[in-house]
């Protein structure tokens, strides 16, 4: 028995006081108010790019709830990004709908996609239901090519409203703001959802179904829920993008094979089943982007710039990291974090709590503090 | 054969009433018209020699296949083909015996699980109450120095308690409880037998299910042997082991 | 009558054409367990590498079709080795890992070789009628070589020495090896024959209609199709299956509408995975 036990009883909102959080999330509200200030300091093009940062942020945490969460792996979560972003698109363009209007319609729409994908993952299960959610989005292109008359083919549809009735020159902090927005909203929620007790029936479903059913829990009504409020959040990004400068409604910005892969990698780089961490990664990955096409380096043999083949350097990056740092990014940070500040409070190594290598350790004791467990760090 | 294959038993018979239960496999019959009533209060011995059809027939019961033909009542009610969750929720809970923790979490986060509800928005476990309920429950089954370990910190017979422990969160009626005592040593055996006489004192109906009698003479009221798939004996546990249908079910293979 | 002796005939070839290109995805999935996502690129280096060795290296047609053969399996077997054996027992790790690479090896092409088609080599030029259609030599050439491939496949795993090990570890891997298989090492052959046989798909689809860097995506949901429908791992059920989605998709797009090349396979596999996930044929796919 440790100290954590009698720490349990405070009340769920107590908690959510700045002053009794844990020192990481201090820190994570820092940054937040951070992001909130950099405007400031920064022009409008940089502003644009981190906007579309913050999306695909959405996009990450979006596919973590379900595949990094319940362990049901999406290989097509463009295909929400697509039905939110055209729908919204859609009746903005043929009805004159206000963005403001069109864009919960749009992620609505997303979610009965999310039920209709994820009815299938009650009798699929590991790889054929990823089989299911790769063909999605192939099947959801091929429809709008067949009927490029409403759709506009390959090309999509542009000239949507901007949202707020901003101008795409000049309003280039308040795109920020919006898409900023958007990511602390989308990060709030998934954070009390996962850190609810559908948080752990989730991740308990990715470890082991029947021991979840014999647990008295339906796996097959959370795995809905994780893939409706997936799809939910992920059509609302794309329902949003499409009315910013940072997208468009088209496949390829959209729900292109590269978008779908991207996400993964994306979540898989910041850390899979923690949400912060896919928040995080969807932003380094456009961060990373953004100064590749910066570098003049041109790769020799090929003869082509490092800036075109930027996916290679991302799946690069993915495969040292899954070698180096399974955990992702986010937990490797939290982990040295934590020995240091071990370090610097004169305490021994951390790893006295039974054996567990570290990677496990930091896993446990980010599960733990989220689900309201420890109050400190260690 | 001497066995009685009781047709058409009432669904009142028992707690939990299997009547003319047929499982197949493509052409295969893994059980074979077993009719079956678990009274209230009650240890039963649910025996078998390996290959008789026992997983078969739990499996059916707790929900994760239906039976081909036959029905199962549970409390009186017709429950055949109902899922794994709603037995659960019924007051039928069950153990795996290969012991299936979740690996990513401690033994008392295991039992967490169990006494989470079954909705979709709860915050329940953001209170301390579930926390502590569960710290009891590990108590209850010998766990309370182990709570906050990892399942693959605990030896073979932790292992079973924790199945144990999480069995019990879910508040059962009924607790069908897998092979328990293969791989224990003695003094394992007669502790966890201890603690599931326990637990039939304090009102829970069990079914005990293993290959052979060792560990469950003193511990049930009354065994049922199958052979492939079929009832052969039925009766006080001292009966059964000298009945000659049983001991020839056994001849050359396990140990009865 | 016409119509139906021409999608008769169209539909037999097409379909042997599908055979080929699905029964490299069958073998690794029946022997390794895994979906081989990158399957697609093994396509795209197939076709690209005559190109390389033909139009851009200037040699001769036959050594092209060697090289065709030979950078799809050295591919495929330096990804089993760099990565699927690592993550052998994690399918939906693989499933990633080889989505990424797939897609790396199309941006790879693409900005090496441009996205316009390029020209592969004919096996067999000119054309023949047949029953009042006009058919390709090459594509009777491609016809008859997917039919000898599937016998010489089947010769090789039940009469050969490394074919019954194939079949052994595609049954269990732990009773493989201890019989003494060495599991890794057959993995890897069946990779490189998945590899090979992927080439020659692709030699055969580029020759038809020309070789672009997304060539593989198409022939990839192919596989699946087929594969599932025909149930997961065995070949001859994925030769039925090939035969199965040929004739619904020549059927698709002669009697309903020519927009409906491509999705014909893709609303078998959704409709099977969704109405009989365990195929047609094969192992169970849903527990």
């Amino acid at each position: 028995m440790s100290d954590r036990s009698d720490r349990g009883d405070g009340q769920p909102l107590d908690r959510l006081n700045p002053m009794r959080l844990g020192l990481r999330h201090q820190l994570g509200l820092v940054g937040l108010v951070g992001l909130g200030t950099l405007p400031l300091v920064i022009d409008a093009t940089f502003a644009l790019t981190l906007a579309l940062a913050y999306f695909w942020g959405v996009y990450a945490m979006s596919w973590d709830v379900v595949s990094g969460y319940t362990g049901q792996i999406s290989f097509g979560h463009g295909v929400f990004f697509g039905v939110g972003g055209y729908t919204s698109a859609l009746l903005n363009l043929g009805y004159g709908i206000d963005p403001v209007f069109s864009i919960p319609v749009g992620a609505l729409l997303a979610a009965v996609a999310g039920l209709i994908i994820g009815v299938p993952a009650l009798r699929l299960r590991g790889p054929y239901l990823s089989l299911v959610t790769l063909v999605a989005p192939l099947i959801l292109v091929q429809v709008f090519i067949f009927r490029s008359d409403i759709f506009n083919g390959e090309q999509g549809l542009s000239s949507v409203d901007p949202l707020f009735g901003l101008s795409t020159f000049g309003n280039e902090t308040a795109f920020y703001y919006v898409a900023l927005g958007l990511f602390v909203g989308v990060l709030a929620l998934l954070l009390l959802i996962t850190r609810s007790d559908a948080g752990s029936v989730f991740t308990a479903i990715r470890e082991d179904e029947d021991a979840v059913a014999a647990a008295g829990l339906n796996p097959a009504k959370f795995k809905i829920m994780a893939f409706v409020l997936s799809a939910a959040i992920g059509g609302l990004a794309g329902a949003v993008i499409v009315h910013t400068p940072s997208g468009n409604a088209s496949p390829t910005t959209l729900m292109s094979v590269t978008v779908n892969v991207e996400v993964i990698i994306a979540a898989i780089l910041g850390g899979m089943g923690t949400i912060v961490g896919a928040g995080v990664g969807g932003i380094l990955l456009i961060l990373l982007r953004e100064q590749l096409s910066k570098v003049a380096w041109t790769v020799p043999i090929i003869d082509t710039p490092v800036s075109d083949i930027d996916f290679l350097v991302f799946a690069l990056i993915t495969l040292v990291l899954l070698y180096a740092l399974p955990g992702g990014i986010v937990r490797w940070v939290i982990e040295l974090g934590g020995q240091s500040v071990a370090k610097l409070r004169g305490r021994d190594d951390v790893a006295a709590d039974g054996g567990q290598t570290p990677l496990e350790q930091v896993y446990d004791s980010y599960a733990e503090w989220f689900s309201g467990g420890d109050d400190d760090e260690r | 054969m001497s066995a009685e294959t009781a047709s058409a038993l009432d669904p009142d018979d028992g707690l939990l009433v299997l009547d003319g239960i047929v499982k197949q496999f493509g052409g295969l019959t893994a059980v074979d018209d077993l009719s079956i009533a678990v009274e209230e209060g009650e240890i039963l011995g649910f025996i078998g020699p390996n290959g008789a059809g026992k997983s078969t027939t739990f499996n059916c019961v707790t929900g994760r296949y239906p039976p081909t033909s036959g029905t199962v009542y549970y409390d009186g009610e017709d429950v055949t083909g109902t899922d794994a969750h709603r037995m659960v929720t019924k007051g039928l809970a069950r153990t795996f015996q290969e012991f299936r923790p979740l690996e990513d979490r401690s033994v008392r986060e295991n039992v967490e699980l169990a006494l989470t509800p079954d909705k979709l928005f709860s915050l329940q476990g953001l209170r301390g109450e579930t926390r502590q309920r569960a710290a009891a429950i590990c108590e209850r089954v010998g766990l309370g120095d182990r709570m906050e370990m990892l399942p693959d910190e605990l030896p073979h017979a932790g292992l079973l308690r924790l199945e144990l422990g999480r069995a019990l969160a879910t508040e059962p009626e009924l607790l069908l409880v897998d092979e328990p005592f293969a791989g224990l040593s003695g003094p394992e055996v007669e502790s966890i037998s201890n603690l599931l006489s326990d637990l039939r004192d304090e009102g829970l109906t069990l079914v005990v299910v293993d290959h052979n009698m060792r560990g469950l003479l003193s511990l049930i009221d009354r065994a049922i042997v199958i052979q492939f798939g079929a009832m052969i004996a039925e009766g006080a546990p001292e009966e059964i082991k000298q009945d000659p249908t049983v001991q020839e079910a056994y001849l050359g293979g396990d140990e009865l | 009558m016409a119509g139906i002796s021409q999608f008769v005939i169209q539909s037999t070839i097409r379909s042997g054409l599908y055979a080929l290109v699905a029964i490299g995805f069958t073998l690794i999935f029946g022997v390794g367990g895994v979906l081989n996502l990158a399957h697609g690129a093994s396509i795209v280096l197939g076709a690209y590498g005559v190109y390389l060795a033909t139009t851009v290296l200037g040699l001769t047609t036959g050594v092209g079709f060697v090289v065709g053969l030979l950078l799809p399996a050295a591919f495929s077997g330096l990804l089993y080795l760099g990565i699927i054996k690592r993550f052998d027992h994690e399918p939906i790790m693989v499933m990633i890992l080889t989505l990424v690479t797939s897609i790396a090896v199309e941006l790879l092409v693409l900005n090496t070789a441009g996205s316009q088609p390029v020209a592969i080599p004919q096996f067999v030029p000119g054309n023949v009628t047949l029953g009042g259609t006009n058919v390709q030599y090459n594509l009777l050439a491609v016809f008859v070589l997917s039919w000898l491939i599937i016998v010489g496949l089947f010769l090789f795993v039940n009469y050969t020495k490394t074919g019954k090990a194939i079949l052994a570890v595609s049954m269990s891997d732990k009773g493989a090896s201890l019989v003494g298989i060495d599991s890794d090492r057959i993995n890897l052959i069946t990779w490189i024959i998945a590899g090979v046989l992927a080439g020659i798909a692709g030699i055969a689809l580029g020759s038809q209609l020309g070789a672009t860097f997304s060539m593989g995506r198409t022939p990839l949901i192919l596989s699946f199709s087929i594969v599932v429908l025909g149930g997961i791992g065995s070949i001859r059920g994925s030769v039925v299956g090939a035969y199965i989605i040929g004739f619904i998709e020549v059927g698709f797009v002669q009697f309903i509408s020519n927009d409906l090349t491509g999705i014909a396979p893709l609303l078998v596999l959704v409709g099977v995975l969704l109405v009989k996930p365990e195929g047609l044929f094969g192992r169970e796919l849903a527990e």
